[in-house]
């Protein structure tokens, strides 16, 4: 089998026409990229000094009175659920069922290779794969960040995230690196990469109401009486309370169709119709 | 290497990698401007580290790090840009060559990412999955099952007369 494949990769490669390496471009930049690091190192150890006198510091400051009197961090959102040892690794045809607890029959927690075999034997290859990538600590800051230095990056609790997406659903999965990828949420919202080929993952509710993308703010509604418009931002319409904790990407977590109106900001616009709808946890943009 | 490797070693190695990593980047993006790019991006990193080279022997290995590296930041920053680069016109005119080729490239296509990239180093640059653990960063166990699942996956898409399925996790 090997040889066979191995044929074909060279057949493939082989014959394609090679252009000259660019070495002035090469040894320019390198050149450029050697000086910018030797800046960063120098950077990186000036602000380590720096967090060790300030560290310091804090640690006497813990000892005060304020200190002791701070309140206690309040969670946000509830941990996972952890896998069920009956999850199914493949998924009944018909409507996908998404949740607070899930995709389907498989859970939160759920390991990556079974939830991305289930989807893919579903719909077929994902149409946009973001590659496990290693995520960093900012110092003072909590949680692990998409770009190191840039407390605004994505920013979750977990070092290694990736993302697999099958037309309007994309599912992340996060863990401690990247061979133990755990499903950690869902978002259903229009796919706008224009390159989508898994037409067939258009299918897809809320469990138990049967809520789905393009649904009325009235059906939403209707089926959650808890959730209340609320604006966003850019003047986008969000949606508050939800039954479950979803997955921000700066806006909101779900949202409805139309401009907010400030003045009246619990009601929806005329024809408000639902364009994103989550679950569980996945990056999200910091603030501000 | 007693001496710190000079620009001149550097430009000799880059003749000598260039071509190499230039194919192996084609097979995994599909897309000669491409890997172009990205082959020059990798080189441009390297470089950045070239002083730290013990032995030039070993530079091809970490270029070709490197190149799977950028292979894979592109990847990463084309599910952002949402930008699709092909080789192909819009339209493309008739040919007459019914050969394999166009097959493989789109089989290759319909691969996530790291499968894509598993199946190039396994087996077009002949890496043993110790290497190729090595090269994405990842566990032995992983490039087992990743080959396993690529190769079943082209097995789906090209026949199995060209990938004819065998017991086993193929070596």
């Amino acid at each position: 089998m090997s040889d066979n494949l191995r044929d074909l990769l060279r057949d493939e490669a082989q014959p394609i026409e090679v252009p000259p390496p660019p070495f002035d471009a090469i040894l320019t930049g390198g050149r450029r990229r050697r000086t910018v690091r030797r800046a960063q190192v120098l950077v990186a150890v000036t602000a380590a000094v720096a967090a060790v006198v300030v560290g310091t510091v804090g640690v006497g400051r813990l000892f005060t009175d304020d200190a002791r009197r701070s309140t206690p961090q309040i969670a946000t959102r509830a941990p996972s659920p952890s896998p069920s040892a009956s999850a199914s690794p493949t998924l009944a045809a018909g409507t996908l069922e998404v949740s607070g607890t899930g995709v389907g029959t498989l859970p939160f927690g759920a390991d990556a290779g079974q939830v991305e075999g289930a989807l893919d034997a579903r719909f077929g290859a994902p149409d946009r794969v973001l590659v496990p990538t290693a995520y960093v600590r900012i110092p003072g800051q909590d949680g692990f960040y998409e770009t190191a230095g840039d407390p605004i990056s994505p920013s979750w609790q977990y070092r290694a995230a990736s993302l697999s997406c099958w037309g309007t659903l994309c599912l992340h999965f996060g863990g401690d690196d990247v061979d133990s990828l755990k499903l950690r949420g869902w978002v259903l919202a229009p796919s706008d990469a224009g390159t989508g080929t898994t037409g067939s993952a258009s299918d897809i509710r809320l469990a138990g109401t049967g809520i789905g993308l393009g649904d009325t703010w009235e059906q939403l509604h209707a089926a959650y009486p808890g959730t209340q418009v609320n604006g966003g931002e850019g003047a986008s319409v969000t949606v508050r309370r939800t039954p479950w904790a979803g997955v921000s990407d700066g806006v909101g977590a779900w949202r409805l169709s139309g401009a907010w109106d400030y003045q009246h900001p619990h009601r929806a616009p005329a024809d408000a119709v639902v364009t994103r709808l989550s679950g569980g946890e996945g990056p999200e943009p910091g603030c501000c | 290497m007693s001496k710190q490797p000079t620009d001149a070693e550097y430009s000799e190695f880059v003749a000598a990698s260039w071509g190499p990593l230039y194919r192996t980047a084609y097979l995994m993006v599909g897309n000669t401007a491409l890997a172009e790019d990205l082959v020059q991006t990798a080189l441009t990193n390297t470089y950045a580290s070239w002083h730290q080279v013990r032995e030039v022997g070993a530079a091809h290995a970490y270029a070709r790090t490197a190149v799977v590296r950028s292979v894979a930041s592109w990847f990463r920053s084309k599910v952002r840009l949402r930008e699709q680069l092909t080789d192909r016109l819009p339209e493309t005119p008739y040919s007459p060559d019914h050969s394999t080729r166009p097959a493989l490239l789109d089989a290759l296509r319909q691969l996530p990412p790291r499968q894509r990239a598993v199946v190039v180093l396994r087996f077009y640059e002949d890496l043993s999955v110790a290497q190729v653990a090595h090269t994405l960063g990842c566990s032995e166990g992983t490039v087992k099952s990743q080959t396993s699942a690529a190769l079943g996956k082209l097995r789906l898409l090209l026949g199995e007369s060209v990938i004819p399925s065998i017991e086993g996790i193929p070596s």
